[in-house]
């Protein structure tokens, strides 16, 4: 077969469209469903979250009588106010990448740093604020005892503070593996294949025959 | 409408068709292709402000919806929802000596990796070694030695489906 004639044939079939949709407007474009658009726009409102929620923390502590929480929430405040740049910037680097016109294989290459840098961000996030939540809350409640209405145990039927601080330990440890193996299973399950798929097509792109 | 709207939407009904072939080869079911083409298109319009007047608006194009559709991430169908396939309806005519080839070509297209479709696709497009390697981000010479890969290929792909009917 000619082969001028089978690439008319191919690319008569390839050229039929795919919608029968009226020609788009740009002001009414639909809103993206790109898997970026909505890692942007959950980088974007954590960040306004930890902006909004840090000086409402800030001023609840320097109003609250509480020493333990007082330092509770100073500490988080110093946690948000040390992530938000973090996440802000992996939100502008997305929207650089979108806006962006690279070839195939630098598209390829950046996108797979960012799904990556991504998913390392997740999991430190959830590694240091869940464990971090709970030790912190039992380490200043023993710090900073508060009253001790309603706890009528007797002293002498109290378990030892070693019995009481092993148990919180084998607890914590437990807590911190399984938050660790549950963070990493989420997001792997969210984004573990597509990141596969693109290190295989940027693999490909690579190759030098 | 703005007038880079208006610039946007002019050049884009010139190369519509360049988009439609992306979002066919690259999407399976007619409900993928309208939201891969859809998502070319919000894409495109987002990278135009980047257009550069000198280059070439259908080599910059390519590279949005080449880098569109291989990064896309296909939206999962809910369980129950029918995949329907309506791309294998004949839409040569009968008389046409062709048709078969082009069905056995096509298929064989269908079936090769998202990156050496990208390359036949240019390929197709009548692109220089230059334009695809400015494309893809590949060397020349890695274009052609890959170029020629491919072709191989598709020919015994063609061959295998050609025996397998035969001896059906």
């Amino acid at each position: 077969m000619d082969l001028d004639a089978l690439k008319a044939g191919i690319n008569s079939r390839l050229e039929q469209p795919v919608t029968s949709r009226p020609k788009m407007v740009v002001c009414k474009l639909p809103r993206s469903r790109g898997l970026l658009m909505k890692l942007r726009r959950n980088l974007w409102l954590e960040t306004a979250f930890y902006l909004i929620a840090t000086p409402i923390m800030l001023f609840e502590a320097w109003r609250t009588e509480l020493m333990a929480l007082s330092i509770y929430l100073v500490t988080f405040s110093v946690v948000m106010t040390m992530l938000a740049p973090v996440f802000a910037r992996l939100a502008r680097r997305i929207t650089r990448h979108i806006h962006s016109d690279t070839t195939v294989q630098e598209g390829l290459k950046e996108l797979v740093d960012i799904m990556k840098t991504y998913q390392r961000r997740y999991l430190q996030f959830n590694l240091i604020m869940v464990p971090f939540c709970l030790i912190y809350s039992i380490v200043l409640g023993i710090a900073f005892p508060g009253s001790d209405v309603g706890d009528n145990t007797p002293d002498n039927l109290a378990p030892p503070v070693w019995v009481f601080l092993l148990i919180v330990i084998i607890g914590l440890s437990l807590l911190m593996v399984s938050t660790w193996y549950i963070a990493k299973w989420w997001i792997h399950w969210l984004y573990g294949r597509y990141i596969r798929d693109l290190e295989a097509e940027l693999r490909d792109v690579e190759a030098e025959e | 409408m703005s007038a880079s709207e208006q610039a946007f939407l002019a050049r884009i009904a010139e190369h519509e068709r360049l988009i439609h072939k992306v979002a066919r080869l690259y999407a399976d079911e007619p409900a993928d292709r309208e939201d891969l083409f859809q998502e070319i298109l919000c894409q495109a319009w987002r990278s135009f402000a980047g257009f550069r007047a000198d280059a070439r608006f259908s080599t910059w194009l390519y590279r949005v919806a080449l880098n569109t559709a291989i990064t896309h991430l296909r939206k999962k169908r809910r369980a129950g929802e029918i995949a329907v396939q309506v791309d294998w309806i004949k839409h040569d005519s009968p008389a046409d000596p062709y048709a078969e080839e082009v069905e056995l070509m096509y298929k064989a297209i269908n079936r090769l990796s998202k990156i050496d479709k990208a390359i036949i696709l240019l390929f197709l497009e009548d692109c220089s070694y230059e334009e695809m390697a400015e494309i893809m981000g590949m060397s020349v010479s890695n274009i052609g030695v890959r170029l020629n890969r491919i072709r191989k290929r598709l020919k015994e792909d063609c061959e295998l489906q050609k025996q397998g009917r035969d001896g059906s």
